[in-house]
């Protein structure tokens, strides 16, 4: 080996050393979209009970703050969901909550006839969201429910607001 | 030394004058429309770079901005809806010459030897420019690019293994927001641009090799005239028919180069791919299931991709007529089947036969089974409804941006703020379980569960107060209401007519006049709150219509017994205050408080069922549901 191999080798080693250093903050920096968020959603208070007759279903705008990467923004709509009121049990309520986002590839799904359609794709779904027909590769998505008593009594409805990935038969949370 | 000497030594150019080409070969290459339609691809590449850095001057990559930025390149920058113009249809145009580019080279074999990597160049780029023109749609963070980008992203995610990683690095997290404008604003501007250039490149040096003749390797600045003339004729129509589109679109079709600002929330968005994806959209009708949908969306069109870059060895000249006629046949059949399925999906949006539309949903109503014409009637009657609400959001959208600009929240606010196209959905949200606006609640849907409550369209108008003396407890207004016990919730008006109707025609027929006269007055006092109190009859009679004059003079006379004005009642009975009357602040605090003693109260015998929405609503919320309500009615122009 001369002098010169020598070096040249040398000087190729460090600038290797460099690239790799200064790729792995770039990769993870590019990569950053792939880290999931750690902790679930909070319940986010809908609306109170009695604004729901049993044997109704009704469309509501679930209102939250929300951040997108930098920006937080106040309080407003992030999402519509499906509440469903089905007769009461034994003097209990019985309350259900489906995602409006259909599962299929993302539209929002009406509701048409006394079960729910999307008009994306035709897929059709029954009173329960159940997929009775079309691409839908499964049924609405149920969200967390829980009915919760106020400081003036009244009894509200809060829901653990979330989004489910598109397309898949399993049904994933997107975080 | 001469100037141009010193440059030339210096620098190197300007390069050494060429010396006259003795063999008097111009250019041995057959003049030909495929290269015409290259070098009119080159032009456009120009034109997008130059209208492309102009528009960045101006455009601004953030999800509260971009719309806004969008809307000023159309409406406030001079010349702005031209630049965006030529650069929308130049992509589209790009996409319709690499299409015919691509189908001149089957046609005319030009896929083979010595070409093969021109032609593999070619599919690559014809790639790119599909890339660029996803990533642009998605810039004006409208409704159209925001759901159209969604929906892609969720095709691409069925990528086996990788699918769901790229979807989510693009999208720049869970969410589609500011970081999945910023990404695709970064292949849109510089990563993908940069790859053209490249591919262009390595495309360029492989055609010079490739140019044989029989006199020798031919050079390549030196054109034929016919095909500088074919160059310049392709070139000049492209152009002309950009700027003829550029135009059009923007004069006549006015509000089709910007849609509404993208809500995330869903808002019912009829979404379509551009038109030359219409097939892909047809085709994966036939595909239901995620496993289906994987073969028909990425495994079926990587196949067709795989067979066009086969082309130069299937095809090839040892092959002779076999080969040819393989991949001629396998690209006649590709042509037919995306014709017949982007016909096939104009078809099927084709706004259906109403009576057919009327009958399916009668049945869907009574719970029938429906054919297939009548579902799809059904499905293409939904569509045309959500496209035009969509158009008239979009119409809203503009309209109010022209008036006011964007608040720094971002267009979405501009709506929200709006009472035209909040109030109807607060109003479908909180009021419509009990009441209704025409008929519907407030958005046109008929809630399926039965009205509890009077009809507000046109509350306070002439139309509906003449109507509400008629017939109090018509369902329309009181007859609907009923306390717990299932009672009728407020007799007293209609008991109070009955009673003072007079039983001679004489006096019937001064009745019904008087009413008619109220009801021009209310109408009045609910659009100038005030105005004529505590006026003695002269100036009365002089400020205000002569049936308006004589509807206050009745109400002062005979309803201020019951209905309170400023607070004060003749008579002992309570009914609610009448100053304001159907304004915007009278109906916020019917609104936030129905049972306050200046409305319907808590006590007495016929106490208000209204709930009281202070505590469900916000000040804000109230207060467009109000304005809407108020403004959107038609005012009668009263007699004079």
């Amino acid at each position: 080996m001369t002098r010169r191999s020598f070096l040249e080798i040398l000087v190729s080693a460090v600038r290797g050393a460099v690239a790799i250093i200064a790729a792995v903050p770039i990769v993870r920096f590019l990569a950053a979209p792939l880290r999931a968020r750690a902790g679930g959603p909070d319940f986010i208070r809908l609306q109170p009970l009695s604004a729901l007759a049993p044997g109704e279903t009704k469309r509501v705008v679930v209102e939250s703050d929300r951040w997108d990467a930098f920006t937080h923004y106040p309080p407003g709509p992030i999402g519509r969901v499906y509440l469903i009121r089905e007769e009461d049990v034994e003097g209990m309520p019985k309350v259900r909550c489906l995602q409006s986002i259909c599962p299929h590839l993302g539209c929002a799904v009406d509701q048409s006839g006394g079960g729910f359609r999307c008009p994306c794709h035709g897929a059709v779904f029954d009173e329960n969201g159940k997929s009775v027909k079309g691409p839908a590769p499964r049924n609405m998505d149920e969200l967390e429910l829980r009915v919760s008593q106020g400081d003036d009594g009244e009894s509200w409805v809060e829901v653990q607001y979330r989004t489910f990935a598109s397309g898949t038969t399993a049904k994933r949370p997107v975080a | 030394m001469s100037f141009s000497n010193w440059l030339r030594d210096r620098t190197g150019w300007p390069a050494e004058p060429a010396k006259p080409d003795k063999t008097g070969v111009v250019s041995a290459a057959r003049s030909s429309w495929r290269r015409a339609i290259s070098s009119t691809v080159a032009l456009l590449l120009g034109l997008q770079v130059v209208t492309g850095v102009a528009l960045m001057t101006v455009y601004s990559p953030s999800a509260s901005t971009a719309w806004a930025s969008v809307w000023y390149i159309q409406t406030q920058v001079p010349g702005g809806w031209l630049v965006r113009g030529l650069h929308f249809f130049a992509s589209d145009a790009l996409v319709v010459l690499f299409a015919a580019y691509l189908l001149v080279s089957v046609y005319t074999k030009a896929y083979r030897a010595p070409r093969e990597f021109v032609w593999w160049i070619s599919l690559c780029l014809a790639g790119v420019m599909v890339a660029l023109a996803h990533t642009g749609y998605a810039l004006p963070w409208d409704q159209d690019g925001y759901w159209g980008t969604h929906v892609r992203l969720n095709i691409l995610a069925r990528v086996p293994e990788v699918g769901p990683m790229i979807q989510r690095l693009l999208t720049g997290g869970a969410e589609a927001g500011h970081g999945t404008l910023t990404r695709f604003y970064t292949l849109h501007i510089f990563l993908l641009p940069a790859c053209t250039f490249v591919l262009a490149w390595i495309g360029w040096r492989c055609r010079k090799r490739s140019m044989v003749s029989s006199a020798g390797p031919v050079k390549l600045g030196t054109l034929r005239g016919s095909q500088m003339f074919r160059n310049g004729l392709l070139g000049a129509m492209t152009l002309l028919a950009l700027f003829a589109l550029a135009c059009y679109t923007h004069h006549r079709m006015g509000l089709d180069w910007l849609d509404a600002p993208a809500d995330p929330t869903g808002a019912d968005y009829p979404a379509r791919p551009e038109w030359y994806f219409l097939f892909l959209f047809q085709w994966l009708k036939y595909f239901k299931g995620p496993t289906p949908e994987m073969i028909g969306a990425i495994v079926v069109p990587s196949a067709v991709a795989v067979v066009f870059f086969l082309m130069p060895i299937v095809g090839k000249k040892s092959n002779g007529r076999f080969g040819s006629l393989l991949v001629g046949g396998f690209t006649a059949l590709l042509v037919a089947l995306v014709a017949g399925l982007s016909i096939l999906s104009i078809l099927d949006d084709r706004a259906p036969d109403a009576d057919l539309v009327a009958r399916a949903q009668a049945k869907q109503k009574a719970d029938k089974p429906l054919t297939e014409d009548e579902a799809h009637a059904l499905r293409a009657n939904l569509f045309h409804e959500n496209r035009q609400a969509a158009r008239d959001l979009a119409a809203r959208a503009i309209a109010l941006a022209n008036e006011q600009g964007v608040p720094p929240e971002g267009p979405l606010a501009l709506l929200a703020r709006d009472p035209l196209t909040a109030g109807p959905r607060l109003f479908a949200a909180n009021c419509a379980s009990c009441h209704r606006y025409h008929g519907h609640d407030g958005m046109g849907l008929v809630p399926s569960e039965p009205a509890a409550s009077s009809d507000l369209g046109h509350y306070a108008t002439v139309t509906w107060l003449t109507g509400f003396f008629a017939d109090p407890m018509a369902d329309r207004y009181f007859g609907l209401m009923k306390k717990e016990d299932g009672e009728p919730a407020h007799t007293k008006m209609n008991r109070w007519l009955s009673e003072n109707r007079g039983d001679d025609k004489v006096s019937a027929t001064r009745f019904q006049a008087d009413l008619e006269a109220v009801a021009a007055y209310l109408q009045d006092e609910s659009l100038n709150p005030g105005r004529l109190a505590g006026l003695d009859d002269a100036v009365l009679e002089a400020t205000a219509s002569q049936a308006v004059a004589r509807g206050r003079r009745f109400f002062m006379s005979t309803c201020n017994e019951c209905h309170s004005y400023d607070g004060e009642r003749s008579g002992t009975t309570s009914a609610p205050e009448m100053r304001g009357y159907g304004s915007v602040a009278w109906l916020e605090l019917m609104i936030a408080n129905p049972a306050n003693d200046m409305r319907y109260r808590s006590k007495g015998r016929e106490p208000a069922q209204m709930p009281a929405f202070a505590d469900r609503l916000t000040a804000d919320q109230i207060h467009l549901i109000a304005t809407w309500l108020h403004s959107s009615r038609a005012i009668s122009t009263p007699p004079t």
